[in-house]
């Protein structure tokens, strides 16, 4: 025993007492406390100032780069050259009254619904008089066969053209209201204005109509809610995640109800795996819709999506790091010559491959809860005890709340897990090939790819084959709770639909994969002259 | 004599289809330096590196202070020291952390026997610093520390003067010859430099080609008639074959000169100026340079010239001022035996 652990001390003392160890560390100290610092200037979408106020210049800013962007969709990719001219022309008409309104009341400006009506009227005023917007019609084109052009290429884009000037008046009049609410400083007035607004924009056509079914629902909501700040609701990304929150719901209410999963790409049939899944998704977005827990672009900053950016960043800088230290732990030795020291030693090669990966296991470990306290101490530091996260899971259809802290060192262990599971490939390319050049690339290059992989599983999760590939599987903390993993796919657009295969397999996966790459590691060292 | 401390029988190691290591058997006795040579490729360092459990045998027993290495592994290598090659150590750590992390794997904590192999191989002054700054020289030094921190029954060292300096060699050969002939370590040593194993060694082994060729005390080694014995027992053409192989493979020898020709005898004059002396011989018609069988060393001569004109070369010598420090007809030395044993083999 003693022999063993002289030769795990030696080895963590290779593994720390050097320049790279100490890189690392500063890396992991440095970057996260930069990018947190700079989130909470304001950084990333720079919608806020400093103490959480809104930057209606941002804003502005932001609105206006959204509809030139439309406007160069509209000019580049509409191939009617007719549907080009009058989108093009709706378009510049937006942005030139918008502008104009953002010059007068930044403050209406700024916010969502005001663009909304912007570009609503400006789309009635087009449509309504297309050569007095400055359209460049062919000149042969009369008006109303302009209209008849435009259901055939929108159908059903306006059911009876008589009624074009009374929704134009009728938006104008809203625009009023609008500014009157404002005035009042209440929500409330506003949302069931935009209820009402939006109850007729899926006239706009089917292309629209999700979109602002979405939307509809979503103020739906926020119109019965009392506790809803004025903030949010004029929030951007408030807004968005209300309304894919009320979708998902629905989603999931309608799968349990038709016993077809939807909640994924392509539906399928529901098994009862599944469905007890989906139990504990629908009781997790009821929490979060029940007890406001939307994230917010103030969260953005401050909240979950600035500890999970910084989480995303750690968990590179210690995947690399760690694949590198595993790939050169036997090979660096051999190619160097000093495991000489160790086989002239009366010690059997098995121990010198065990303190090699016990100490392998004790740096990821040390790393992984040096960042995660690390990353507490920023959130509390930087953001304050209010910003701090949460997440709510489920279990057999009923939510509840994960403290932060807990939580954080839940994911910190699933992430301990990838490391090793890393950590066990590198160091067994390392014993099979004893060059540390080319295993260190293999190791780096696995790690990036599993990287990708992980996208990718999430998305086409429902192919089975995938799932039985190399680390795919490690998110083990997915039968239990949204993990880290989990939480960033879904900031990133990408709506997680892992959890699927049953925990006993993925145990199972996960133990033999490492049992191999243990098992090969240590055949390589101890079966093989050196 | 004395117990073996390490017994090979039957040690078989092939590299793929090479056979590189055939059936060696081989005893190293307590209190014994057994030298180990061979030229390169014979096999050497692939024996001592499947003694201390490097390499894997293909066939044969090790045994190790009684205990057969591959059943009783830690126990056999316990009371084994060796040095491997070049001895390689952590160079991140510095020479006493190497030192004191390879004597807790031997269960030696005690920082008195540190000290003192330290003082013994005489690096208290580097002892301190990483490893990466040591030169080779420094290296060997600290290698031995290492390999007799605790106190080994059995050291093998591959080719220990690698790096050393003459004075380091010198400590070398004191220090072996104490720890076998005093504390009775059996010490098996392989080196190149040849004219060291005769001052260090009591036996040597002499390997080629993966065979053991013969086993002999020094002494016997050197008289004519032991080489005649060795020259029957490798055939009858061995001799005729040493003098081709021999011009062609001093270069490995290189810290001893070539073999002259074997029809006149070669004098070692020993000068202080060599150089001039040689002139004056020349110009006194008693060598011819052309000749080729001229060798000039620092400090003397070794010349081929007929014995009947020696008288001759003293007083030419002493009457252009040289004093003659030495004359002596030079030795058939264990040079030559030892190409003449191994003439026939090639370097793979």
């Amino acid at each position: 025993m003693h022999k063993l652990r002289t030769l795990y001390r030696n080895e963590l003392y290779k593994i720390f007492r050097t320049r790279l160890m100490l890189i690392v560390v500063a890396a992991l100290l440095i970057f996260p406390l930069l990018q947190q610092l700079g989130r909470r200037q304001g950084g990333g979408d720079d919608l806020h100032h400093a103490d959480g106020s809104w930057n209606h210049e941002a804003l502005i800013a932001m609105y206006d780069e959204r509809i030139s962007e439309t406007l160069n969709f509209a000019r580049s990719d509409v191939e009617d050259p007719l549907y080009q001219a009058l989108e093009v022309a709706v378009y510049e008409n937006t942005l030139a009254s918008y502008r104009e309104l953002a010059g007068r009341r930044p403050e209406i400006a700024a916010r969502n619904f005001a663009l909304d009506l912007v570009e609503r009227i400006s789309r009635l005023t087009v449509w309504l008089d297309p050569e007095a917007a400055g359209v460049d019609l062919p000149a042969h084109l009369p008006a109303t066969e302009l209209i008849a052009r435009q259901q055939e290429i929108i159908p059903g884009i306006y059911e009876d053209p008589t009624r074009l000037p009374s929704e134009r008046e009728a938006a104008e009049q809203q625009l009023a209201q609008v500014e009157a609410a404002l005035a009042d400083g209440s929500h409330l007035p506003y949302a069931e204005l935009m209820l009402s607004i939006l109850g007729e924009a899926s006239a706009f056509g089917p292309e629209s109509a999700g979109f602002y079914a979405g939307r509809r629902a979503c103020y739906a909501h926020l119109a019965k809610r009392a506790d809803v700040s004025v903030d949010a609701l004029y929030d951007p990304y408030y807004i968005d995640n209300t309304a894919s929150l009320l979708q998902d719901i629905s989603d999931c209410e309608r799968s349990l109800a038709d016993g077809i999963d939807y909640t994924r790409r392509l539906p399928r049939a529901l098994s009862p795996q599944r469905e007890s899944d989906i139990k504990d998704q629908l009781a997790i977005h009821r929490y979060n819709l029940d007890h406001d827990l939307i994230s917010s672009s103030y969260d953005q900053n401050h909240g979950e999506s600035a500890y999970l950016s910084s989480w995303m960043l750690v968990l590179f800088i210690l995947a690399v790091y760690i694949s590198i230290v595993a790939a050169s732990l036997i090979s660096s030795e051999i190619e160097s010559g000093s495991i000489k020291l160790l086989i002239i030693a009366p010690v059997k090669r098995w121990r010198i491959y065990a303190a090699k990966y016990l100490a392998l296991i004790t740096t990821i470990v040390t790393l992984s809860l040096f960042s995660w306290a690390w990353l507490q101490l920023l959130q509390l530091v930087i953001h304050g005890t209010q910003n701090m996260p949460v997440t709510v899971a489920a279990r057999n259809g009923s939510a509840y709340l994960l403290p932060f802290v807990l939580r954080n060192l839940l994911d910190t262990a699933c992430f301990a897990l990838k490391l090793l599971f890393y950590g066990s490939f590198a160091m067994m390319m390392s014993g099979l090939l004893r060059r540390t050049a080319v295993s260190v690339g293999i190791a780096v290059g696995v790690a990036f790819l599993d990287f990708i992989a992980t996208f990718v599983s999430y998305n086409i999760g429902w192919q089975y084959w995938f799932q039985v590939m190399p680390f795919i599987n490690l998110d083990l903390g997915n039968h239990f709770y949204p993990t880290l993993l989990y939480r960033s796919m879904s900031f990133l657009g990408m709506p997680p639909n892992a959890a699927y295969i049953p925990l006993w397999f993925a145990v199972l996966y996960i133990v033999g994969f490492l049992a191999i790459f243990i098992a090969t590691g240590l055949q390589a060292l101890t079966k093989r002259d050196i | 004599m004395m117990e073996n401390r390490l017994e090979l029988r039957g040690l078989t190691k092939r590299f793929g289809k090479r056979i590189v290591v055939d059936e060696l058997d081989l005893d190293v006795r307590a209190g014994e330096i057994l030298g180990f040579l061979g030229p390169n490729g014979a096999g050497k360092t692939t024996t001592i590196k499947m003694i201390l459990g490097f390499l894997f045998e293909d066939a044969g027993t090790i045994t190790i202070d009684g205990h057969d290495l591959r059943r009783d592994y830690e126990r056999a290598l316990s009371s084994v020291g060796g040095i491997v090659e070049n001895p390689e150590m952590y160079v991140q750590l510095t020479g006493r952390q190497n030192l004191e992390l390879y004597a807790r794997l031997h269960g030696v904590r005690d920082r008195a026997r540190i000290d003192e192999v330290i003082r013994l191989v005489g690096m208290e002054q580097r002892i301190n610093e990483k490893v990466r700054k040591y030169s080779l020289g420094m290296k060997q030094r600290t290698g031995l520390a290492l390999a007799i921190v605790h106190r080994p029954r059995l050291l093998i060292l591959d080719e220990p003067t690698n790096g050393l300096d003459p004075a380091g060699i010198r400590h070398l050969r004191d220090i072996l010859k104490r720890l076998a002939h005093e504390e009775g370590v059996a010490i098996l040593v392989s080196s190149h430099l040849l004219s060291e194993m005769q001052l260090m060694c009591d036996r040597v082994a002499i390997i080629d080609q993966g065979r053991l060729i013969a086993v002999r005390m020094v002494h016997e080694l050197e008289t004519a008639q032991d080489l005649d014995m060795l020259g029957a027992v490798l055939g009858a053409d061995a001799a005729a074959a040493a003098t081709d192989a021999a011009g062609g493979r001093v270069d490995d020898y290189d810290r001893t000169p070539p073999p002259p020709a074997p029809q006149v005898p070669v004098w070692r004059i020993d000068v202080a100026q060599p150089g001039q002396a040689a002139a004056a011989l020349e110009a006194a018609g008693l060598f011819r340079p052309a000749a080729g069988d001229r060798v000039e060393l620092p400090r003397s001569l070794h010349l081929a010239i007929e014995p009947q004109a020696m008288l001759q070369v003293q007083q030419t010598l002493l009457a252009n001022g040289h004093v003659l420090l030495q004359l002596r007809r030079d030795q058939e030395s264990l040079e030559e035996a030892f190409l003449k044993l191994t003439a026939n083999s090639r370097i793979e």
